[in-house]
This record gives structure tokens, C-alpha cells and sequence, in this order.
């Protein structure tokens, strides 16, 4: 048996047996797979590497932590309240219209941010009420933030995953947006409706009114909706005008959080901070976990043992591979799978003849993404659960059909790139 | 009680946080300390790159030139390495030839680190060494950074959303961490940031020396089209440039080394070949050698990897067609790597002097290719005191 295999085995073995057996946090059990593997692969404990590792994903632990404190801003200002009142009130008659807006609305960060985490804290948190109170049960509305997160994830202008893969093969990020919304709309309009729609027939808005706050929105009026304008209209210009001076996604939903101290409900800044950053640290564990396990599958050379093995493979097993093994490495991380899987996958792919790169490229980052859901790290089922109050396993159980639709989807635009390849002009 | 346990859990962790983190703080702050040269009695002066950009003074972006000059007149030579300080090659080639060069015409300004602040760091999940050793034909060690192709973010940071350099190149999307690239941010601005600064004191370099040729070493994995290859930009105040590179590359075909000459592409806005070439008198050239260790698919990282050269991944890919450049069993050792970028330079210096006798650039002491791949890298580098 190869070493780099022996070391996998050792990282995957002792990462599940410390989250399964000893359920300790998935964070600390990556810790301790990635140090088994540097031990198993003579590295000894690498300390630089485990530390270097770890601060891969800062950016990206930034905006989550500022998003966050956002998110906690506008429920304890009231407009998350207000929001709720103003949707269903306006769009109760047309269930599939109002859903699909809703989903839209879930997706919306994840597309500016390339993050299904940030998605599910900010707008996901803000649709999460609104879905349960027209009668979407609990696991369902969480399974409706996850997979709209993911989409959100998957849809341009930014696609971290398709971004990697693209840069592993010197391809430049043009070209993208067709095929990307391409896969990622449709499969979001089949998930929410497949999901919500039966539960929204025949509505009672009576009912409905009497279990909304409709005086919040009188009393402050449109002031409480400035934070979200502020942060939407941030988020669009810095990426429609970039030669404009650049705040930066973290220090835009800080800036959107500040304002929104102001404009509604008063509360204690401090405490409600200091809450919205303990529930967030478990998430950000696992950023820096992920990091450190990939540093050292690098280190040891079992990076490079699955790239060389995933040639060896021939098409139709890449295929079937693209749709089992690349959302299943997401079980550690979707950008590690891009960036492991995803080039290489790309590189055997582009020999088939007929093919289109672009698309390619599009649809291997959509697989990646849809990762995010793969237990048991499963960062967008995770969030989502634990914004409707459950534990992720129910939520990702009604995850199971959308999943398989957007899994096949996928694969089908995968096989099928060259015919595609008219969206990428 | 419950707020004691609560202090003392608190303390235990921040206690068990420092005790992995300071020696973690130590093994990257070695990373600071740049490592010793080997004197050279040809060696005629040795200047800091602060001397053509203020702006550089005191930073951990100031570098050492080291100018070897014959005495006899002749045409200036500006040749640097360490551009990407993971791309090995090209800084063990510049300090080799600081070490054993014997300048006979024209003068030499040769910077073995132009990246300094690169090689205090290294590529988060690439799993990169941060030193590696070469054991010399005396028996004592010397060490090596690898080092980051990009400045490190705690001497520049954050990358900025969008920027455009002097060359024009807008680094937006994807490209945004390029602000850290030195390839990418030529000619330079004295005020821009720290990377510019660096290109800027380049630029001013060739510009009040009156550099003629200038080469930029480099390397690349198998994945990259352009290996074993010059890129050389040919303008009209130069027309005779290409001629120049490919007499070069003429001449290493004579010792069986593949060397091919391309033109700068029209579009490599900020790369040191076209910017500096279009926008200074002086033949930009730069060269590239395959380094297994910067790929996707290099295996387990050690000094046998880096130094060895040997990755039978790519070799595998080779074989599955998936890699532009050949590679085989026999690998590509650095000391190949090594000799070929001082072989193209010397005969490069060959070229141009052929081509403008009055601007005569030439030097002895390294040998042929064969030579230096006899002697190896424990016999061109000359020993230092470290053991």
C-alpha cells in the first residue's frame, strides 16, 4: 500500500473516530486527524504547518464573525420583525412567487460573498421566520436556507470553488456567469418549491397577522430597514465600481452593524455581541480545522496521491466520482475538494473530446459546493439547523431529494459540457 | 466557585494556546533571517536596493545588489533571482554566481533575494518547506529559505479589491493577491506599496546604471506552457534582441540543453519583460526551469523533493498526457536547474557582446553546464562557517 494512502487512512480514520466515537468537536477532531497524519507521514508534529494551516481561511473567519454581529443587529433592532410583516402581507396570494423571492433572497450573500456560511447568517436567519410562519415546518425551512445557501454559493459573480479550479489551470475567471446561473437557478426554484409549495396553499393572512409585530414597523417605520440598504448597496457598488475605494466584505456588514445600532429597538450592544460570537465559534473551529488537515494532506503527499490516482480513472469513473467523492470530500471542505479534486478532475476532463472548459470548470465548482452539505461538518446544513432550532440531522434528511436533483443536474450539464457550451459567450 | 473554574479553564487553555504557538512564532520568525554569502575577492561592492527607491529604507522589502565589476569597460548585466522565492533555482543560480563569478568585462549587479519579504513566508496549504539543506563538498551545511512567491501580508496587507499598476494591469477578482507579486507590478511606483517600491527601485536601477541586458529567473510546475524557456522582448530601439536569445538558445542546443526563445507577450502588463523592456533602454529577458515541488501533484515535501527533483507523480501525468513538459524518471535535481539558468545567462552575455562589441559583458568561474553538474550544488557553493 502507498504511504500517502496510509497516511489518508490514518487522517480520515482518527478525524471520525474522534468525532464519532469520542464526539469531541468536528474542529478538534481534524486537529487531531492531521496530526496523526504528520506523525504517520514522518513529519513529526509539524507546528508551523498546523499553524499556517489554520490561518488559511482568515479572511473568510472575518466576514463570518461580521456577518454575524450584523445578523444580531437586525433581529435586535426589530427590522428582522418588520421584514416578516412586509413579505407576507404583499405576497401571500402567490405561494410559488413569494417563495421563490424568498429564495432568491436567501441566495443573494452567498452570490456576493462566494460563502453559503455568510448566506445562512445573514439573509438565511432573515427568511428563516417569515418561511416558518406561513406553516413550513422546522426541518423543512432549514432545508430551504441550506440549499439556497449552497446555491447562492454556487451562483456568480463569486464562485470560490470554481475560482480555484480555474486558477489551478491558469484559466482566468471570465465567462462564467451563464453557465453558472445556468445550473444554479433552476435548481433553486425546483428546491424551494419542492419543499415549501405544498405548505403554502390557502393561506389564512388573518391568522398570519395576528402572529406578526406589525406595530414594530409603525413605530420606527422605513429607519429600520437602513442597515440591510446600507450593507446592499456596499456590497453592489464596491463590486459594480472596484475602482472605487474597497472597504471590504467584514468591515461593510461592521459598518451596516454600526448603523443599525441606531435605527430601531434599543439594546445592549455588548452582551448581544458577545452571545452572536460564542454561537459562531464552532463554525470558525472548523475553518481553521479544515485548514490544518489540508496543509498537512499536502505535507505528506496525499494531495497529490488522489490527484495522480483520480487520473488513473478513466471518464465514466470521474463522472461517477465528480458526483459521490467531490461532495463528499466537502464533508472536510468544499474549497479543499475544489482544490484538490477539481483541477485535476478538470485537467483528465478537458481530454474527452467535445468538451467545453468553462463549463467544465462551472459545473465541477457547482458539485464542490454542493459539499457544504455533507456531514459532518455540513457548514450550510449546520447553520441552518441551528437557526430554526434543531440538530442538522432532520433538516439534511429533507435535503436528500433537492440534493440528488441538483447532484444529477450537475452531472448531466457535466457529461454534456460541449452542448453548453453557447452560454459562455 | 463557578467563576474560579471558569478563570482557571480560561487560563489553561490561553497556557496550552502559547505553548504551541510560541515555538510555532519562533519557527516563522527564523524565517527573517536572510542566509550568509560566501565571500568572493572579485566581489567589487555590495548596495541596497534602498539606494534606488527611498521608500525601500528600513522595510523588510530592502534587498542586497551585489555589484561585480571587471574593470574593463564594457555593457552592465542586471541579473536576479529570488522574484518568486519558491521558485529555488533562480536564487541558488544568482548566489552561486556572486560566490564564483570572475567578471573579464563589463559590470555585474547581481540580487540573489529580490523578494526578501516573499522569503520570510510560506503558501498557506501547499504543505511548503520552509528551509532545506545542501551538504557541501567540505562536509558543513548550508541552509536555504524556499519562501512565498508573494510578499508576505504581514509586511503588506490587506490586498486591495482593485488596483492598477503603472503598467496598466487592473488586479481585480482572482488577480487581487498579485498586488504581492513582484512579476506583476512593474515599472513601480516610489509610493505605491511595499511590492511597487521593489519594482520601482528595480526600474530606477537599470535606469541610472544604464543596465543593457537584465535577466529575471524563474520557475514553474509541469502544468506551466513556458519551460526550459526565455521570454525576451524585442523593441525598436533593440531590434536585434531576438537574435541575441536565440543565438543563446543556438548555442545551449550545442550542449544539448533545450533553451527555446519566445517574445514577450504583447499583454503581460507589470511582468518585468515587457514593462521594464518597454519602458527602459535595457534587453529584458527572463527565464524558466521546471521545479517539481510548486505542481498540484508533488508527493510528500522534503529536501529530496526540492533539491532531488524527482516527483513520479508528474512523471505519471507525463505519461497520461496531462503535462505540456516532459518529464521522466531521471528527474530535474536543482543543480541542473542551476547550471542551465547560469549557462543561459553566460551565453546570453556571449550573444549580446557578439552583437555590441563596444557594450562587452563577460565573466569566468563557474564552468560549463557539464562542469557544475559535475561539481554539484556542494561544489559550486562555497562554504560559509555553518555546520
Amino acid at each position: 500500500m502507498d504511504r500517502e494512502l496510509i497516511c489518508l487512512l490514518v487522517m480520515l480514520a482518527v478525524f471520525l473516530l474522534a468525532n464519532l466515537l469520542a464526539k469531541l468537536p468536528v474542529s478538534i477532531s481534524m486537529v487531531l486527524g492531521a496530526v496523526a497524519g504528520a506523525l504517520a507521514g514522518g513529519q513529526g508534529i509539524p507546528l508551523r504547518h498546523l499553524f499556517e494551516g489554520t490561518f488559511t481561511y482568515l479572511d473568510t473567519i472575518l466576514i463570518i464573525s461580521a456577518a454575524m454581529l450584523f445578523m444580531t443587529v437586525i433581529q435586535e433592532s426589530g427590522a428582522l420583525e418588520a421584514l416578516n410583516a412586509v413579505i407576507v402581507t404583499r405576497f401571500y396570494k402567490k405561494p410559488a412567487l413569494m417563495l421563490i423571492l424568498l429564495m432568491f433572497m436567501i441566495m443573494f450573500p452567498g452570490m456576493i460573498t462566494g460563502s453559503s456560511t455568510a448566506a445562512v447568517l445573514s439573509a438565511g436567519a432573515l427568511v428563516a421566520p417569515v418561511l416558518l410562519l406561513i406553516g413550513i415546518p422546522k426541518e423543512k425551512t432549514g432545508a430551504i436556507i441550506a440549499m439556497g445557501a449552497i446555491m447562492g454559493m454556487a451562483a456568480p459573480p463569486i464562485n470560490i470553488p470554481a475560482l480555484l479550479i480555474a486558477g489551478g489551470v491558469d484559466m482566468p475567471y471570465i465567462g462564467f456567469e451563464g453557465p453558472l446561473f445556468f445550473i444554479t437557478i433552476p435548481c433553486a426554484v425546483i428546491a424551494v418549491l419542492i419543499l415549501g409549495l405544498k405548505h403554502c396553499k390557502g393561506l389564512d393572512i388573518e391568522k398570519l397577522k395576528a402572529e406578526l409585530d406589525l406595530e414594530i414597523g409603525k413605530k420606527y417605520g422605513f429607519r429600520l430597514y437602513i442597515p440591510i440598504f446600507v450593507l446592499i448597496i456596499l456590497l453592489v457598488v464596491s463590486k459594480l465600481v472596484p475602482s472605487l475605494p474597497q472597504l471590504g466584505t467584514a468591515l461593510i456588514f461592521l459598518i451596516s452593524a454600526a448603523v443599525g445600532c441606531f435605527t430601531g429597538r434599543r439594546f445592549n450592544v455588548w452582551e448581544k455581541s458577545l452571545s452572536a460570537m460564542e454561537t459562531t465559534i464552532p463554525v470558525l473551529g472548523k475553518l481553521m480545522g479544515v485548514g490544518m488537515f489540508i496543509q498537512v494532506l499536502t505535507l505528506v503527499g496525499a494531495r497529490g496521491w488522489i490527484v495522480v490516482s483520480a487520473l488513473s480513472l478513466g471518464t465514466v469513473m470521474l463522472y461517477i466520482f465528480s458526483c459521490t467523492i467531490m461532495p463528499a470530500f466537502g464533508a472536510i471542505s468544499s474549497y479543499g475538494a475544489a482544490s484538490v479534486m477539481g483541477v485535476p478532475f478538470l485537467l483528465v476532463l478537458l481530454q474527452t473530446g467535445g468538451s467545453n472548459d468553462i463549463v467544465l470548470c462551472c459545473m465541477l465548482s457547482f458539485l464542490c459546493c454542493l459539499g457544504d452539505l455533507m456531514p459532518p461538518t455540513a457548514l450550510a446544513g449546520n447553520y441552518a439547523a441551528q437557526i430554526v432550532g434543531l440538530k442538522y440531522s432532520p433538516v439534511l434528511k429533507k435535503c436528500v431529494i433537492p440534493f440528488l436533483i441538483c447532484l444529477a443536474a450537475g452531472l448531466l450539464c457535466l457529461i454534456f459540457s460541449g452542448s453548453l457550451s453557447f452560454l459562455t459567450a | 466557585m463557578k467563576k474560579f473554574s471558569y478563570l482557571w479553564k480560561n487560563a489553561l487553555v490561553l497556557v496550552l494556546a502559547l505553548v504551541f504557538a510560541i515555538p510555532a512564532a519562533l519557527d516563522f520568525k527564523a524565517m527573517q533571517k536572510r542566509e550568509p554569502i560566501a565571500e568572493n575577492e572579485a566581489l567589487t561592492e555590495t548596495r541596497m536596493l534602498s539606494e534606488y527607491c527611498e521608500g525601500l529604507k528600513g522595510t523588510p522589502a530592502d534587498t542586497e545588489i551585489y555589484i561585480l565589476d571587471s574593470g574593463v569597460p564594457g555593457g552592465t548585466f542586471l541579473i536576479f533571482g529570488g522574484t518568486h522565492p519558491n521558485e529555488t533555482a533562480g536564487m541558488l543560480a544568482a548566489v552561486s554566481l556572486v560566490e564564483n563569478m570572475k567578471p573579464t568585462a563589463g559590470r555585474f549587479f547581481i540580487i540573489p533575494w529580490l523578494n526578501k519579504s516573499g522569503f520570510t513566508h510560506t503558501s498557506p496549504l501547499d504543505g511548503m518547506q520552509d528551509f532545506f539543506d545542501i551538504k557541501l563538498d567540505d562536509g558543513s551545511v548550508r541552509t536555504f529559505r524556499v519562501g512565498n512567491r508573494l510578499t508576505n501580508p504581514i509586511h503588506q496587507w490587506p490586498d486591495r479589491t482593485y488596483y492598477e499598476g503603472t503598467s496598466g494591469r487592473k488586479l481585480v477578482g482572482t488577480e487581487t493577491a498579485e498586488i504581492r507579486n513582484v512579476n506583476r507590478m512593474y515599472y513601480g511606483n516610489p509610493d505605491g506599496v511595499l511590492t511597487e517600491k521593489v519594482c520601482w527601485g528595480i526600474y530606477q536601477l537599470i535606469l541610472k546604471e544604464g543596465v543593457n541586458l537584465t535577466m529575471d529567473m524563474h520557475e514553474g510546475s509541469p502544468e506551466f506552457l513556458y519551460l526550459d524557456c526565455t521570454m525576451v522582448n524585442e523593441k525598436a530601439d533593440n531590434p536585434t534582441a531576438m537574435s541575441i536569445a536565440q543565438g543563446m538558445s543556438l548555442d545551449m542546443e550545442f550542449d544539448d540543453l533545450t533553451m527555446r526563445a519566445e517574445f514577450s507577450g504583447m499583454k503581460s502588463y507589470g511582468l518585468s519583460h515587457r514593462s521594464l523592456g518597454d519602458n527602459t533602454p535595457s534587453m529584458m529577458t527572463l527565464m524558466e526551469t521546471y521545479n517539481p515541488s510548486m505542481g498540484p501533484l508533488h508527493g510528500k515535501m522534503d529536501d529530496d523533493l526540492i533539491v532531488g527533483g524527482n516527483e513520479p507523480n508528474y512523471v505519471e501525468a507525463y505519461e497520461r498526457g496531462l503535462n505540456y513538459f516532459k518529464v521522466d524518471d531521471s528527474g530535474y535535481p536543482l543543480i541542473d536547474r542551476v547550471a542551465r539558468h547560469i549557462t543561459c545567462i553566460s551565453y546570453l552575455a556571449k550573444n549580446y557582446t557578439d552583437a555590441h562589441p563596444d557594450r562587452a559583458m563577460s565573466f569566468e568561474g563557474l564552468g560549463s553546464y557539464a562542469d557544475m553538474v559535475a561539481k554539484g550544488l556542494g561544489g559550486l557553493l562555497k562554504p560559509v562557517g555553518q555546520k
